[in-house]
């Protein structure tokens, strides 16, 4: 009686020494950062593998017909399909689009203000605040920007003697509008990095080539290019692992339109899937740009330096 | 020769300053545009030709606020309801401090346990880019399913499944940024502190937090702004209770008959709170951006 009571508590420390060797400070890396993994599985990978069987399945909830496999049929509808062709080509031109021009914009401004120059500070500032800014409002300053009888984009031009545009109000020109927001959003997010990057370059490469008679030329395009080059990748794939994603300032400026002129992936996946209702052929217009920028992603992971401090 | 050199130069810092003020013009007149947009009353807004100087071409009227309901005045009666811009920016203010709080809680140690120890069987890069990566997807693949699993589980037009659904993407950057914020803090500090018998969390409470206020006070903001700001998780998962400010403007027009006086100003209120931030912790803005890989 008493050593089955002793064999208990003895059984009852081992427990409790078991316990609080689990709070000891051997596994306390693990107590930091499985709490976030754990948080990124469930409401991160969970939703994602949801989503991908998802894109297997018929699930037309407004025609209220039963949920079925569909096997790959969805994806085949994809390709059958010239709405989803015209909203991936629009972001791919967006992405393309928007992007070049801001490295253009961006890596111009840099060489030519990499200089000392007065009131850089409140320049930076006045830079920040577009990319900051929110995109709901961005958008509908634009579209007030924009107008075609009465916004001040027009007037200027009216006033300039150049001809006026058709901007938003037109199927050809709203996608190229709608790039220019977003140039004029993230240019000084190229410009600033670039900036930064140049000014951190060495000297003596350019002392050098300068006293051994090397034009401008050719020492931006055999010493500060190939010396920038990799912040300019990094800074071309996080712009576009962004751009993929295009929706808010699309959506405020056009709803996609006119027509489908400017309608993104990501707008037609969600008209598909959350006002259609049906739920598989949104998921697998939405794993599409998935797979899109996972490929973006992947080449990210390879040049992103992982071993970085900050300030 | 030297005459001409000084000439070039002229030129050269001339063209430069030319530059420097057409990118402030171009950066500054939207945000100037709906500044005035929201001071105009409507005989004045949306003219031909536009009127862009107060005072000069038109007088500054508080109109729009008093029609969206902010300024009260019994002889106007307004257009829009108070009320639902209030609950609205409430809804935002709460959900931004929500997810803000619970990223940077989950997202801090998991970055200080990513900055400071050495995982064998998952490589720390290889448990830091997977953590990235969940930032990185484009969200309509998480709001299709979110959609289907809210409304089930009840979490459709609420703060939780709003903050729940943020901090996807507020969490994988705390973790990016404060990891590279923890590396720069001497490990020395702590080593002293667990000789006097701290455990790694305790040194971590007392020892790397407050070292580290400045950047989790950084990433605060930027997550805070990340909430704000975001649209497409907010317009798909809320409509009424949880509803947030960017879903409420975004849903005000897709008509011509724009009342574009009060978009302005409820612009702006959106925009005011991002603005303070950036230029409070603008120094690290740049970091931000760029997820620290660059400065």
């Amino acid at each position: 009686m008493s050593s089955s009571a002793l064999q208990m508590r003895a059984a009852w420390s081992r427990v409790i020494a078991w316990v609080s060797g689990l709070f000891s400070d051997r596994y306390a890396k693990y107590y930091m950062v499985v709490p976030a993994v754990l948080y990124l599985l469930l409401i991160g990978i969970f939703p994602l593998i949801f989503s991908f069987g998802l894109s297997f399945l018929h699930w037309d909830v407004a025609a209220q017909r039963p949920m079925s496999f569909a096997g790959l049929a969805n994806y085949a509808e994809l390709a059958r399909d010239s709405r989803f062709a015209r909203t991936f080509l629009n972001t791919i031109f967006f992405v393309i689009g928007a992007i070049t021009l801001e490295v253009i914009f961006g890596f111009g401004l840099a060489l030519l203000l990499n200089r000392n120059i007065r009131g850089q500070g409140i320049f930076r500032v006045l830079l920040l605040l577009p990319m900051m800014a929110t995109p709901v409002a961005v958008g509908y300053t634009w579209r007030m920007l924009y107008h075609v009888t009465n916004g001040p984009i027009n007037h200027f031009l009216r006033m300039l003697h150049l001809p006026m545009g058709t901007w938003l109000s037109s199927g050809k020109t709203a996608l190229l509008s709608v790039i220019l927001t977003d140039v004029w959003q993230w240019t000084p997010f190229v410009f600033i990095i670039l900036l930064a990057g140049l000014q951190s370059l060495p000297r003596e490469p350019f002392e050098a080539a300068a006293v051994d008679g090397a034009s401008r030329i050719q020492s931006f395009f055999y010493l500060t290019l190939p010396m920038i080059w990799p912040i300019l990748v990094i800074v071309i794939l996080l712009r576009m692992v962004e751009a993929i994603k295009i929706f808010d300032i699309i959506f405020v400026m056009t709803a996609g339109g006119p027509g489908i002129s400017t309608e993104s992936s990501t707008m037609y996946a969600k008209l598909v899937s959350l006002t259609q209702f049906r739920l598989g052929y949104g998921a697998a217009i939405a794993y599409v740009l998935m797979i899109l920028s996972a490929i973006v992603f992947i080449i990210l992971t390879r040049v992103l330096p992982t071993e970085v401090e900050i300030e | 020769m030297v005459a001409s050199r000084r000439t070039r130069q002229r030129l050269e810092s001339a063209l430069i300053y030319i530059v420097l003020i057409a990118i402030t013009v171009v950066m500054v007149f939207p945000v100037y545009w709906t500044f005035v947009t929201a001071f105009k009353d409507p005989r004045d807004a949306f003219t031909y030709p536009p009127k862009y100087v107060p005072y000069l071409q038109f007088r500054p009227s508080l109109f729009a606020w008093r029609d969206v309901g902010l300024i009260k005045d019994p002889t106007q009666r307004g257009t829009h309801d108070p009320t639902s811009i209030l609950n609205t920016l409430r809804n935002s203010v709460i959900i931004a401090i929500g997810s803000t709080t619970v990223s940077v809680v989950l997202g801090s140690l998991a970055a200080y346990g990513l900055a400071r120890f050495e995982f064998r069987r998952w490589k720390n890069r290889d448990i830091a880019f997977f953590i990235l990566s969940q930032r990185m997807l484009p969200p309509i693949v998480l709001v299709i399913p979110y959609f289907i699993l809210y409304n089930r589980l009840g979490l459709m037009d609420t703060w939780h499944g709003m903050i729940i659904a943020h901090t996807v993407a507020n969490l994988p950057f705390v973790v990016w940024i404060m990891r590279g914020f923890f590396r720069g803090i001497p490990k020395e500090l702590e080593e002293s502190a667990r000789i006097d018998g701290c455990s790694y969390f305790q040194a971590f409470r007392k020892i790397v937090l407050p070292l580290s206020l400045p950047g989790l006070a950084a990433t605060s903001a930027f997550t805070t702004i990340f909430s704000w700001n975001e649209l497409l998780f907010a317009i798909t998962l809320t409509f009424k209770r949880a509803q947030t400010f960017p879903t409420l403007v975004a849903g005000l027009t897709h008509g011509s008959a724009a009342l574009w006086w009060d978009i302005s100003a409820m612009l702006l209120l959106a925009i005011l709170p991002v603005f303070i931030f950036t230029v409070l912790f603008q120094r690290y803005i740049v970091a931000g951006l760029t997820l620290g890989a660059l400065k």
